[in-house]
């Protein structure tokens, strides 16, 4: 379970999240939408303990342990994947060595053993097919020469080896067609179950065809303003921002 | 078996003595004292041998047997008026300053009268002219000689916040006449403040003649100030053409420095750019043409000292039968600055068996959160390109032609000025097009 | 013998006490210190050598005393003592070397459990005493029947000196003249031993040959001398050093390595050079001056260098190759990283002589700590050089804002036809690769190491199999303590 209590962050000097809280209970899933600048991205980074995220008010705890004090791979290894709007690329490392040197880490990190090499083999054939890739995807350097699409496949290819229990993803929808937006979607319902928890940042309504969430989250100047149920996203969807009364200045 | 990196040229201090008397500022103590000591330097460590790296691809070793006497012709009217029309870029109407074998020449000057923008000569402005040259920071060996037997120039100041309103051009010429003569001006350019201006600088000269033109320029540019010099090098086809310059780029400056190399036997053009201040940006453009014993030697060097600033250098240079190049580009970025974008690229294109074209583009980086880079090619004209233009219907000299202006255009198509931009395609054009003086 | 008078005359000009009352002892087992004549007959005398050699070594020496330390590179180091160094010992003898493992220092066995080394292996390279009939000399000894069968010769250049003197007069400073440079010439006069390989018309070496197969002999390693001799059509590839630290009491090493390739031959020559680093404040550590060059003789013939440099307090190398040959190819593929206060100045020189000639060079130079790396290169086509190509990419990551990343490149163009082009980055591993590894649960050290060998990929793919593998580790363990 993931608790946000009073949330503050400043990123290069300014504060963007200014004391927002947010609980996610194991199996739910939950969606943050908001205008621009809102501080969505923030949010997810500040989860991550990205470096210049700087929390000078509040807490994040995650399975009673206290996120702030860890670093990025030790809240990895606590369960926590981030799905990135910009998944980076990383030249001569390809996508199979990379992800068993993720997978791996995370394994030590929970005094797990390593797992052997047949086995991860299948595991991230067995992850990709399920995901249409093509397996000679993996082969290639994680990210390098990608679409859009592609690196967003490769994301939900991730989340699925590393079956994380909280998985926070920032508008991984932004910039699909329909088809790659399907394909994320199955990668997301996938990993639903009554102990997973998933934090979806989007800007628009449509993933949220294809991922039902059980919470909708509008995010506005730093703090959760308005919260409900699915409806409230379609609702949303017709009236705008401005016709439920948020401006990107509200507060 | 030690081999000399520097050598001697005792001509020079014999010569030095001998006209000492008659430079400019010899009645002022301070500037003939600054003379000697300069003159001294110059001796200790005399021309800079072929051990010396940075002269790794000009060799000066003729000079020490050859005497360049300070020029002092008597020129024709008529050959200045033709070499001041070649020169001059048509069009414009800023203010004109001219300089005959080394002495300021008034016929054909015109005054500057902008308010905020004050222009004076060497000889009527001892003063600052001596603070100037106490601070300028270039301190080789020809820099010193130039320091020594400076016979005129022009010292430019521009308020802080004004705007010069139209670019001033600058003519610098040999005549007939200046066989074994040497010219040495020097020019300080002060930008005050949010100050903006404009130079173009020509340097021309008779063919006939083997003379030295010898340039320093120092210019200084304060917090958000704005300069550009523009450089038409076409000297006469024996001339030694030598040119150093240092800029100081303080906060939110931008100094820009474009230029055609196309002149002279040797030229050897030195731009050494240092930043004083931050989010400061230099621009460095150039091409370089050569043939029939030509040499040109560009020499660029950017000191990043200073966190978030920029450097961009595009060279392009083109080297016919006889023609030698070499373009030596050095960015050095210091510990602490951080944050800083340097890129250069260079291209040449070999159009002899005769030609030849070297290039030592260098990055010394001792800061880490930078992003530097550079990319030299050198090759000849793409056959398919050729191939295609000749199917179209073009003879073979004329394919070329095209091809060479496009590869050269990349230099100037950012330049603003329509007349500015289109001589210098055009001095181009004419250079391909094997014209006397282009 | 007037020459050797004047030698002498020369010598003593220079040094102003020669001594001449100092008579070679043949018996004792380590040459006085400094150098001399009578140290080069010394050593001369203990090999063994026939006169020629000894003749050719004191000509070297003689040149040697001429010339300048170069100081051209970009690399700061106390002034060295030239008399001040042993330029012969005898191998070590068992009783020399420690005991056990036990009197090891821990600090290289760490390094030699990370690389996955053999308890019995790491016996061999710490110097333990082992068992004289250890596994490596008696494989040795089975590849060199196998090698014989096949017409090869692979030997030390002592073995050479004598066995093959006919090549070794041909081929001895044929690529490298003795005056090339200070260090081949002192090479040149004192080189204590080394690898001669020849491989005849037409035949594919069977194994890759290395040094590692000789380690027994490594203490003798400081001014190693190595000639290998491709023959028409023939290929062989060439390991050099071993991918474990040595340990190693000398301060300077001064190699001399020379390649010949005839027609339509090839050579693979790949390094991984560890050497001592020295500490972390910089103190001890090798000084690694090494004149590597290849000569593409025949036509379409190859020489291919890959190196990976992360040892040596100071790395003075330019492994080159003289394109005579028309049709012939040289590649350069280099991995240079720098921790603490080490430097490297390394690089390669292409000269393209013979027609449709090309070369490659691929260098990857990465600095952490206040170390400083520089690549410098020249390629240079003459002017009947047809045809020409090369391809030229050297990147350098920085790791902290200590260190300093330098790239040096010299293009020297006098053919028209020639298509050359070079291209160089510097940056530092992004904020952004860093933090997306670490959110897949990397640790920050292995993120580096991560990234690190993704960076040097293109050169990596070029070693030999078993040898990336371990260079790959390697290249973690040289960065380790680089990220805080």
């Amino acid at each position: 379970m993931l608790e946000i209590k009073n949330l503050h962050v400043t990123v290069g000097g300014k504060e963007i999240l200014k004391g927002l809280n947010l609980t996610i209970n194991d199996g739910e899933v939950h969606a943050i939408m908001g205008p621009n600048g809102a501080g969505k991205s923030t949010l997810s980074y500040a989860l991550c303990g990205k470096d210049g995220y700087e929390v000078t008010q509040g807490s994040i705890t995650y399975n009673g342990k206290n996120l702030m004090d860890m670093d990025p791979n030790e809240r990895a290894g606590e369960g926590l994947f981030l799905g990135f709007q910009y998944p980076v690329e990383i030249p001569g490392v390809s996508n199979m060595n990379f992800l068993r040197s993720a997978l791996n880490s995370q394994r030590r990190y929970r005094g797990e053993d390593e797992i052997a090499a047949v086995d991860f083999l299948k595991l991230i054939r067995a992850k990709a097919a399920e995901l249409d890739m093509d397996p000679e995807m993996l082969k290639r350097p994680v990210n390098v020469g990608f679409s859009g699409g592609e690196k967003k496949r490769n994301e939900m290819v991730q989340m699925a080896v590393l079956d994380p229990s909280l998985a926070v993803l920032d508008e991984t929808d932004s910039g699909l067609d329909i088809d790659a937006l399907k394909i994320v979607a199955t990668g997301i319902n996938r990993l639903r179950s009554p102990d997973k928890s998933i934090l979806m940042i989007t800007h628009y309504q449509r993933l949220l065809d294809y991922v039902v969430p059980d919470y909708v989250h509008i995010l506005a100047a730093g703090q959760i303003v308005k919260t409900g149920g699915k409806e409230l996203a379609l609702e949303l969807e017709e009236k705008g921002y401005m016709g439920l009364g948020i401006t990107e200045s509200a507060a | 078996m030690t081999q000399k990196r520097y050598f001697d040229t005792p001509q020079i201090a014999a010569g030095f003595e001998a006209v000492r008397q008659s430079l400019p500022g010899v009645e002022s103590d301070g500037f003939d004292g600054l003379r000697g000591d300069a003159m001294s330097k110059y001796l200790d460590s005399g021309l800079p041998g072929p051990k010396v790296e940075e002269w790794k691809y000009t060799n000066l070793n003729f000079l020490a047997n050859e005497n360049f006497d300070i020029a002092t012709v008597s020129p024709q009217e008529t050959e200045i008026k033709e070499l001041f029309e070649k020169a001059r870029v048509k069009g414009l109407s800023g203010p004109l300053l001219v300089f005959v074998n080394g002495h300021y020449y008034k016929p054909l000057s015109t005054s500057v009268d902008q308010k905020g923008i004050k222009l004076s000569l060497l000889s009527d402005n001892i003063q600052s002219f001596r603070d100037g040259m106490a601070v300028s920071d270039g301190d080789s060996s020809l820099n010193n000689l130039n320091r020594a037997l400076v016979t005129d120039g022009y010292h430019l100041e521009i308020a802080p916040n004004v705007e010069m309103k139209q670019p001033m051009q600058v003519i610098h010429m040999a005549t007939s006449g200046t066989d074994m003569t040497a010219m040495r001006h020097r020019v300080q350019i002060m930008a005050g403040t949010g100050a903006k201006a404009e130079i173009i600088e020509s340097y021309i000269g008779a063919d006939q003649e083997r003379y030295w033109t010898h340039g320093v320029t120092d210019v200084m540019l304060e917090q958000g100030a704005d300069v550009t010099i523009y450089q038409f090098q076409t000297q006469g086809r024996q001339a030694i053409h030598m040119t150093e310059l240092h800029s100081h780029v303080a906060d939110k400056a931008r100094f820009s420095h474009i230029s055609l190399q196309l002149g002279a036997e040797i030229n050897r053009t030195e731009l050494i750019n240092s930043f004083t201040g931050e989010n400061a940006d230099i621009e460095l453009r150039g091409a370089y043409l050569g043939r029939n014993k030509q040499s040109q030697d560009i020499f660029t060097r950017i000191n990043h000292d200073q966190p978030n600033c920029q450097s961009n250098q595009l060279y392009r240079g083109v080297l016919d039968a006889g023609g030698k190049s070499a373009f030596q580009g050095k960015v050095i970025v210091a510990r602490d600055a951080q944050k800083t974008n340097a890129d250069q690229s260079n291209k040449n294109l070999l159009l002899s068996r005769k030609a030849e074209a070297n290039a030592k583009p260098e990055l010394l980086i001792y800061a880490d959160d930078v992003k530097c880079s550079h990319g030299t090619t050198v090759g000849e004209l793409d056959p398919d390109q050729l191939f295609y233009l000749r199917s179209r219907g073009m003879d073979e000299v004329t394919a070329k032609g095209l091809l060479v202006e496009a590869f050269v255009a990349e230099v100037f198509d950012g330049i603003a000025d329509e007349n500015l931009r289109t001589a210098f395609k055009e001095k181009t054009a004419r250079w391909l097009a094997h014209e006397v003086t282009p | 013998m007037v020459a050797t008078q004047e030698a002498k005359q020369t010598v003593q000009d220079v040094t102003g006490e020669y001594k001449y009352g100092f008579v070679t002892d043949i018996e004792t087992e380590k040459a006085p210190k400094g150098l001399s004549e009578d140290v080069i007959r010394f050593i001369s005398a203990k090999k063994d050598e026939p006169e020629w050699l000894l003749a050719w070594r004191l000509k070297a020496y003689q040149k040697w005393l001429t010339m300048e330390e170069p100081t051209w590179a970009m690399v700061d180091y106390p002034k060295i003592d030239f008399q001040d160094i042993y330029y012969y010992s005898a191998p070590k003898s068992a009783e020399d070397g420690p005991k056990s493992l036990d009197e090891v220092d821990p600090e290289l066995l760490r390094t030699y459990e990370k690389l996955g080394i053999s308890l019995k292996e790491q016996e061999v390279l710490a110097g333990v005493a082992v068992d004289i009939v250890f596994d490596s000399v008696s494989v040795a000894t089975t590849f060199r029947k196998k090698l014989k069968e096949a017409g090869i010769i692979f030997c030390s250049i002592s073995e050479a000196a004598h066995d093959y003197p006919e090549l070794m007069k041909k081929y001895l400073g044929s690529v490298v003249p003795v005056a090339d440079n200070y260090y081949s010439a002192l090479n040149s006069a004192v080189f204590t031993d080394g690898t001669f390989v020849y491989i005849p018309k037409g035949v594919r070496c069977p194994m890759e040959l290395s040094t590692y197969f000789r380690i027994n002999e490594a203490n003798t390693g400081q001014f190693e001398r190595t000639i290998i001799i491709a023959d028409e059509g023939s290929y062989v590839s060439y390991l050099e050093g071993c991918t474990a630290p040595q340990r190693d009491e000398n301060q300077l090493h001064a190699a001399v390595v020379e390649l010949i390739t005839h027609d339509d031959a090839e050579i693979k020559y790949s390094t991984v050079q560890n050497w001592y680093p020295g500490d972390k404040d910089g103190k001890g550590g090798i000084y690694n001056f090494v004149t590597k060059r290849g000569a593409c003789r025949g036509k379409n013939s190859k020489i291919s260098w890959t190196q990976v440099e992360t040892g040596s307090a100071i790395t003075w190398k330019y492994p080159s190759c003289l394109l005579i040959g028309d049709g012939s190819v040289g590649e350069f593929y280099s991995v240079a990283i720098t921790n603490n206060y080490q430097q490297a100045d390394t690089g390669t020189k292409m000269i393209h002589i013979g027609k449709n000639t090309s070369s490659t060079i691929i260098s990857k130079g990465i600095s952490a700590g206040k170390s400083e790396a520089t690549y410098r290169g020249l390629v240079r086509v003459m002017a009947g050089a047809e045809n020409a190509r090369n391809f030229t990419q050297c990147d350098s990551l920085l790791i902290g804002d200590k260190c300093g990343a330098h790239t040096v490149p010299y293009i020297e163009i006098k053919n028209p036809t020639a298509q050359v082009e070079h291209e160089a980055t510097t940056s530092k591993i992004s904020d952004e690769q860093l933090f997306y590894c670490q959110q897949r649960g990397l640790e920050t050290e292995d993120s580096v190491a991560l990234i690190v060998n993704g960076f040097c990929k293109d050169v990596m793919k070029n070693l030999p199999m078993e040898f990336a593998v371990e260079a790959q580790k390697l290249l973690g363990i040289s960065l380790e303590g680089s990220v805080g």
